[in-house]
């Protein structure tokens, strides 16, 4: 990353503030590349660490100055970031309650270490509890999302289907008025030449029409709609059945 | 360094190496300043001074150098005031430490 996408990225990422308080911290730190001249350049961006984190001191600063962070020898430290650090750091020893749980698992058919498999099956169902809450929670907007799919697929279904009911329509009006075009044609051309070669010219050309749009009438009933059809169903049972493997595997 | 530097204690570092020059100084030169001091990072000071700013210990005022603006910063009444409260605790402070160690 180089200084302009650095501050680009900067700017991009204090999108949100006062547009003053923005103004100042990117001339801030504009003003910063500056002094410290090209040859620092890449030494300044690693020091100064992502631009998400010096987007994030800037935005505490615009808050009250609550007593989140500390100064120390190694820089400036955040209690948040580091609860941050300390979740992620909770999060492997969950991985390794479930490695210990598996391991256990498999340990129990022989009937040994029941009571700690015990213990890490009820951080487990825990767990799955957890997982549950958070599916009904955000239901609004997985919900919403699904609903989403679901119209978009029957759209293209109802689209799909119109085309092919139009397509026939057309198809038998050009059939049927190209053979009474051809009819009335022949009959006329003994009483006008012209006007009825014409007639007849026409209801052929209609009835070619008409050919073609048999031919694509056997395309979009033949395979486009069966293939939408099982398309849609391939992804309902994908669907299902990864849930069911996922159920499985809880 | 095991020693944590506080919020209070950077903010007298940083009005220290302000007030150094009688014109100001400017957001790099505060924190190359500061740095020879403490062990902060690059990007810790511009919250210092915003905060200061806000204060009032600090004002800023630009002036061209090199076909560009740059930014001052200098240290109002309010922030020499608050400058010399903080010296004045600091030398009671370091001495009561030092006596402690003294014996050491």
């Amino acid at each position: 990353m180089d200084r302009m996408s650095y501050m680009e990225r900067l700017a991009w990422l204090l999108g949100d503030l006062p547009e003053e308080e923005r103004n100042e911290a990117l001339r801030y730190y504009e003003d910063y590349f500056e002094e410290a001249g090209p040859e620092r350049e890449e030494e300044v961006i690693s020091e100064l660490g992502s631009p998400e984190q010096v987007a994030c001191v800037i935005r505490m600063n615009q808050k009250e100055p609550g007593d989140f962070g500390e100064y120390t020898e190694q820089g400036y430290r955040d209690a948040r970031f580091e609860e941050r650090r300390n979740q992620v750091g909770h999060y492997t020893e969950m991985e390794k309650a479930d490695k210990i749980y598996q391991e256990n698992a498999s340990r129990a058919d022989s009937g040994e270490g029941g009571r700690t498999e015990e213990s890490a099956g009820g951080r487990s169902t825990g767990m799955t509890a957890l997982l549950i809450i958070l599916a009904v929670f955000s239901f609004p907007v997985w919900g919403g999302l699904l609903i989403g799919v679901i119209g978009v697929l029957i759209g293209l279904v109802c689209c799909i289907l119109a085309l092919g009911i139009g397509l026939v329509a057309g198809t038998f009006g050009c059939l049927a008025g190209g053979i009474a075009a051809l009819a009335v044609g022949a009959v006329r051309t003994f009483m006008a030449p012209g006007a009825g070669l014409l007639l007849v010219g026409s209801g052929f050309l209609a009835m070619a029409f008409g050919l073609g749009g048999i031919l694509l009438c056997r395309l979009v009933f033949g395979s486009l709609l069966p293939l939408c059809f099982q398309g849609i169903g391939n992804l309902f049972r994908f669907i299902f059945r990864r849930n069911r493997r996922r159920g499985a595997g809880v | 360094m095991v020693f944590h530097t506080g919020t209070a204690l950077l903010d007298a570092v940083v009005l220290a190496a302000v007030s150094r020059a009688a014109d100001g100084s400017y957001g790099y030169k505060i924190t190359q300043d500061v740095r020879r001091a403490l062990e902060v990072s690059e990007s810790t000071l511009y919250p210092v001074l915003r905060r200061l700013l806000s204060e009032g210990c600090l004002e800023t005022y630009d002036q061209e150098y090199n076909g560009r603006n740059r930014r001052y910063y200098r240290v109002t009444p309010r922030g020499d005031a608050q400058l010399h409260l903080y010296a004045s605790e600091w030398r009671q402070y370091s001495e009561k430490i030092s006596s402690m160690f003294a014996e050491v």
